[in-house]
């Protein structure tokens, strides 16, 4: 339990200080680190029952699903709340880990975290794509009944 | 509004968007919604991150075309936010085109927050992700210190206008080399969780979560582009440090 709060103090943390570096102002401040939280929460929740890379999944559509709302609530564009939410997810350490391998001459283990790496991006986009895909899905079946809104 | 106010109007309005890192099917959606809000129609819009064409007809049915090279696309997302709101007000309002340009400068004069708080920023980015990734209290302090030490790096080379790949090369090579120092000097333990904490302050996360947004509205050489971008700055920041942890090691013996 201690953990889990460390975590979450670690991930708001950092996330909060990423938002200073793209220029987050006002309340965003505060909601887009805390779509970091959830993210990794999710992740940490999901991650003794399923593969790492179904966990990220799961944790990127919770981001997408609370990036959307929230971007609806506080009308503000979507991007912020993805980019910040999502930023635990992004796979610093792969990169790193790969490049560890490469230098060592360890090829197997090189090929292995490169491309585990890639199928972390692949199942982030994958779960930005699913929610977004609905989102505009939902926006078109409601402009329908009323036509000309902006 | 005359025809021609309303393309020059808009273009700014795109490119300030496009350069303060929106994604591009806002922007030609923006774009296209002001043209209705005019009640001009047969305008149409193509963004890509690097490039921007806007186009109107006239009132004698001749075309009129504006085009603008994007150069670096930083992310200010206070920016986004304003034009934003901003165009999501002419659409319901359709205001005149100077009140358009007045608003515009008020948001272009945002400011960014002070140098020392970036810096600030960069080390407790650092700070956050080497504790999030399992490093511990004495690692998280040397990854404040080679965090801070990149953005005061990183600001260098924006002054210089240096390209971005090269950019990150050089700088992930200083955060390598930092963290290196730091530990061989016996300030921290665990190599790689302070280099990774630092680096998230690299990572292509922009590129990464609009690539994805933009294929899905069907910009599909826009999606690419930022792909390739996102690629491109793994690289780098694997190039960096990888010279900078392979020269540290034979200088310095095994680590």
């Amino acid at each position: 339990m201690l953990q889990f709060i460390g975590a979450c103090a670690a991930a708001f943390t950092a996330c909060f200080a990423y938002s200073l570096v793209v220029n987050i102002r006002g309340r965003l401040l505060v909601l887009a680190p805390l779509g970091a939280v959830l993210c990794w929460l999710v992740y940490l929740a999901c991650l003794p029952y399923f593969e790492e890379l179904l966990c990220c999944f799961f944790a990127t559509l919770a981001v997408s699903v609370y990036a959307e709302v929230m971007a609806r609530v506080n009308r503000a564009p979507v991007t912020g709340f993805l980019l910040i939410g999502l930023l635990p997810l992004v796979p610093g350490g792969g990169i790193y880990y790969t490049m560890e391998y490469g230098i060592n001459g360890d090829t197997i283990n090189f090929l292995q975290t490169g491309l585990h790496t890639f199928g972390i991006a692949g199942s982030l986009a994958l779960g930005v794509l699913a929610v977004s895909s609905i989102v505009r899905f939902y926006h078109v079946v409601r402009r329908k009944g009323k036509p000309g809104s902006c | 509004m005359e025809r021609l106010d309303l393309l020059h109007v808009s273009t700014d309005i795109a490119y300030a968007l496009l350069e303060s890192g929106a994604e591009i099917y806002r922007v030609e959606e923006s774009i296209l919604r002001m043209f209705k809000a005019y009640g001009m129609d047969g305008g149409s819009v193509f963004a890509i991150p690097t490039f921007l064409l806007v186009s109107l007809p006239g009132d004698d049915g001749k075309p009129l075309t504006e085009m603008r090279r994007i150069g670096s696309h930083g992310s200010d997302l206070a920016k986004v936010g304003a034009y934003n709101d901003l165009c999501r007000r002419i659409c319901k309002n359709a205001p005149a085109a100077e009140s358009i340009r007045r608003e515009m400068q008020t948001i272009a004069a945002i400011p960014h927050y002070p140098f020392w708080l970036q810096v600030a920023a960069f080390g407790v980015v650092g700070l956050g992700f080497t504790l999030l990734f399992g490093g511990n209290g004495i690692d998280a302090a040397a990854a404040l210190l080679c965090g801070m030490a990149i953005k005061l790096v990183l600001h260098q080379f924006d002054r210089f206008e240096a390209n971005s790949f090269f950019t990150t090369i050089c700088v992930s090579f200083v955060a390598g080399a930092a963290a290196f120092e730091l530990v061989q000097l016996g300030f921290g333990q665990n190599l790689d969780k302070i280099v990774i904490g630092v680096l998230m302050n690299l990572v292509p996360g922009v590129a990464l979560t609009n690539f994805m947004r933009d294929i899905i509205a069907g910009d599909l050489i826009a999606g690419l582009t930022k792909l390739v971008e996102a690629l491109l700055t793994a690289t780098g920041i694997a190039l960096g440090t990888g010279v900078a942890l392979s020269l540290g090691r034979a200088l310095m013996g095994v680590l």
